[in-house]
């Protein structure tokens, strides 16, 4: 299952197998994210959730 | 049963019914006295996952520690700590305490807020409530008014809050061009900026169907007219 947010700057985020990424727009992988939900905010920045429970930060 | 078990039944029965009356009395009135604040966080529970903000590097710009978030804007996000909205910077500070049921984002240096008491107002970047929350509801500034409801009806305050157009319409849209749609009685009209009608309540099928420009397009008898708000001079068109 994969879900896809819309590009921004060249940069998407991606969610597969319950994790997020960054890709670019090659759909190559730029890093993992350690979040558990994630929206693009706007000045370059992403809101990013984390569950406190199960993550430092 | 016995006389004098009936005895006992009619002395216990109602010193039970009045401790059973007592009691939920007392537990229906155990939100007396509490503001609407101190309502509303009875219910409210943070959640377990806090928001904040990461750039495009992965790096966290934001501490996530906000119950909600919402995105920047002119150098502001709107966040929600322990179920209170305020305003905070991009390095992370508070700009704007969290004291707020409701927080919307700055335009032309107002921002709509909600508090406790579930009423309306606008506040300054400062934070000030420079229009008091007196409204039902309200909507963002455009060309210098704004639409706000005051018991069942709409109408327009300007930036002092005081009414320019008095709240007596069901519905109303925002001035385009100097001109607005208002609706009552379920037909609309179209107003200027000093509450004047342009184009009384349309009668039966005819409707306004918008604004374009200093015209407004009518749907007639199903035909598309086009009318000059200055002069009312009407042409036809496809709709």
């Amino acid at each position: 299952m994969m879900l896809q947010l819309t590009f921004h700057n060249g940069i998407a985020a991606v969610k597969q197998y319950n994790s997020w990424m960054f890709i670019n727009d090659r759909y190559q992988k730029i890093m993992d994210l350690d979040s558990d939900d994630i929206h693009y905010a706007n000045e370059g920045l992403w809101i990013s959730e984390k569950n406190k429970q199960f993550g430092s930060n | 049963m016995s006389s004098n078990m009936r005895i006992i039944w009619c002395f216990i029965l109602p010193f039970l019914i009045l401790s059973f009356l007592s009691t939920s009395c007392k537990s229906d009135n155990s939100d007396e006295g509490k503001s609407e604040e101190e309502l509303y966080f009875d219910d409210y529970k943070s959640p377990e996952a806090l928001w904040g903000h990461i750039d495009t590097l992965g790096e966290i710009i934001i501490e996530r520690r906000y119950d909600d978030l919402r995105p920047f804007n002119d150098g502001l996000a709107i966040a929600n700590s322990k179920g209170k909205w305020g305003f905070i910077s991009r390095d992370g500070k508070t700009v704007i305490p969290h004291r707020y049921r409701a927080a919307y984002p700055f335009k032309n240096g107002l921002a709509r807020i909600q508090n406790f008491n579930k009423k309306y107002g606008f506040i300054d970047m400062e934070g000030n409530l420079v229009i008091p929350d007196t409204f039902n509801r309200v909507f963002d500034f455009d060309s210098g008014l704004a639409r706000a409801q005051k018991g069942e009806n709409y109408g327009f305050i300007d930036k002092n809050g005081n009414w320019v157009i008095e709240p007596r319409f069901k519905k109303c849209k925002n001035f385009e061009n100097g001109f607005a749609i208002v609706y009552q009685y379920g037909k609309a009209a179209l107003i200027d900026r000093s509450g004047k009608y342009i184009i009384r309540y349309s009668e039966g099928n005819d409707k306004i169907l918008g604004i374009l420009g200093e015209q407004v397009r009518l749907k007639k008898d199903s035909m598309g007219l086009l009318c000059s708000a200055s002069n009312l001079r009407f042409s036809i068109i496809n709709i």
